[in-house]
């Protein structure tokens, strides 16, 4: 990183710190609670976020997947790899935090809701991913391979995490941004806030996504010196 | 209860994504200290 970029990227961590702690209070604060929950609809606000990262994650990880058996530079298995576990943590803090809510909701942690069902999937499939990779020593190999891999596992998101849930009955809230009826849409604060956090979580993705990207290529420079612990 | 979970679900999420940020600058400072004394040492030897 130069000292251009270096100064830009401490300016974007200031940034994240300050907007996502204005999601935090006006989450508390300013948002209301929506109608016809057990226990808080606020936890749309962190839950929801992090499930979007996941997504997110695993999407930028395909494309850098697709970069790398375009170009072969092995910068882009780095991304691809990174972003993967990324995608992977944020998959689980998701399922985490919804079971906890799922809970409160539905009376138990766990119900094979056709949600929670395809996220278990989608995490065995990623699960897998990280298997391959610590399947193989030859760094060429090892990138070939699970950049296939990704751009393949990445073809079944779309399906589990949009697809399952509205095709079979589920339990889970479902999107209320694309709601038909008026009773089921977000209130003008709840949206603001919710996009709010949608884009404060997604440049924490982006902050933590750079520093183990840094992390590994550090290794890298350590590994060509010899040193590496 | 309401704020209870919100609460916990909060703490799990900030757990999580703050102690692996927490994690990987840490670990960011440490790898960059091993180079720059590696390659210290290594002009130091020529």
């Amino acid at each position: 990183m130069n000292s251009k970029q270096s100064v830009w990227f401490e300016g974007l961590k200031i940034f994240t710190l300050v907007w996502m702690a204005f999601v935090i209070a006006a989450a508390i604060l300013v948002a209301p609670e929506a109608s016809g929950f057990v226990s808080t609809s606020k936890v749309i606000f962190f839950h929801v976020p992090v499930a979007w990262v996941a997504v997110l994650a695993f999407l930028v990880s395909a494309v850098y997947s697709v970069l790398f058996l375009r170009r072969r530079k092995m910068e882009y298995d780095t991304w691809s790899s990174s972003s993967a576990a990324l995608g992977f943590l944020f998959a689980i803090l998701a399922t985490i935090t919804g079971s906890m809510w799922a809970k409160n909701e539905w009376g138990s942690y766990w119900n094979w809701d056709p949600r929670e069902t395809s996220i278990v999937i989608l995490l065995l499939i990623y699960a897998a991913y990280f298997a391959l990779r610590s399947a193989i020593e030859s760094p060429e190999s090892k990138a070939q391979l699970s950049a296939v891999y990704s751009i393949l596992a990445f073809l079944t998101v779309p399906f589990l995490i949009f697809v399952v849930p509205r095709v079979i009955f589920t339990l889970h809230p479902q999107n209320p941004i694309f709601a038909n009826e008026a009773k089921q849409r977000m209130t003008p604060s709840i949206r603001w806030v919710f996009f709010s956090s949608l884009f404060a979580f997604s440049l924490l993705y982006y902050w933590i996504l750079r520093l183990k990207v840094d992390v590994e290529r550090i290794k890298s420079s350590l590994h060509q010196t010899g040193e590496v612990k | 209860m309401k704020q209870d979970v919100l609460l916990l679900i909060f703490l799990i999420i900030w757990a999580g994504v703050g102690g692996y940020l927490f994690y990987l600058d840490r670990q960011v400072k440490r790898l960059k200290a091993e180079l720059s004394f590696k390659r210290s040492d290594n002009q130091e030897q020529k």
